[in-house]
């Protein structure tokens, strides 16, 4: 069972928060929320039917869609949502438990959010003399 | 559609004629259908609609600042005043507006944040 509160306000208490990973690190801050319909049929006179929460989005491309440039938003997203790359939503059938922070059963290593981290590692950190070997 | 593009939509009556502010924040209630999982999902219940968005977003929600007193006023201040509209009420979010019937009504109480 998750522990979710009963009533949120999204931009206060989803936006922006941290994400934590099932082993407790670390994954990134919630960019977005991704909102469809429920489902419900309409005859598209009336109002709009009403809208669920499907998932949160993080990483790059959410945070660029979110700053306003939809088109580098949406390709850099695409490319995390490739099979063999990165997540970049998460459905909410995933988030363990909301709160201070948003914890999620994934690894933070499989989300968008760990490629800045992996860049700065490769292409930083690792030219760094007496970076790698620390315990020799 | 993303919560980012409802976020800042202008809310106006029907006939647009009366502007009664931009989507500060979305209220979500936790009774939606369920989900894979077969717990229930989180739907929008309503809009809070205000004139600082920036403001909403740091928490000073205005009438929900009750303490200590030094903060009270500076936060209800700063915090602007705040309505709500439930999702019942609108009409249609083409573009950036968000048509709506009737009028905006009070923002509902709310319970302890997580």
């Amino acid at each position: 069972m998750t522990a979710r509160p009963h009533v949120l306000y999204a931009g206060l208490h989803l936006l922006d928060r941290q994400l934590v990973d099932a082993d407790g690190m670390l994954a990134g801050k919630v960019d977005d929320l991704e909102l469809e319909p429920d489902g419900t049929e309409t005859d598209g006179t009336g109002p709009p039917p009403p809208l669920i929460v499907r998932s949160i989005c993080f990483g790059h491309g959410a945070l660029w869609r979110r700053l306003g440039s939809g088109r580098l938003g949406s390709w850099l997203e695409q490319r995390h949502d490739h099979p063999r790359e990165r997540i970049a939503h998460l459905p909410l059938s995933r988030v363990d438990r909301i709160g201070p922070s948003i914890v999620v059963t994934a690894r933070h290593e499989d989300l968008a959010t760990y490629d800045t981290e992996q860049w700065v590692r490769d292409h930083v950190t690792a030219h760094i003399k007496g970076s790698t070997h620390a315990t020799e | 559609m993303r919560l980012s593009e409802l976020l800042h939509r202008s809310v106006v009556d029907a006939d647009g004629g009366e502007s009664f502010g931009v989507v500060v924040d979305v209220r979500l209630v936790l009774d939606g259908p369920t989900d894979s999982a077969g717990e229930p999902t989180y739907r929008v219940d309503g809009l809070v609609v205000g004139r600082r968005a920036a403001v909403a977003r740091l928490g000073l929600l205005g009438r929900d600042v009750h303490g200590p007193a030094l903060l009270v006023r500076p936060a209800r201040w700063f915090g602007g005043h705040r309505d709500y509209v439930p999702w019942t009420a609108v009409q249609s979010y083409d573009g950036d507006i968000v048509r709506i019937t009737g009028r905006p009504v009070d923002l509902p109480v709310t319970t302890t944040p997580p």
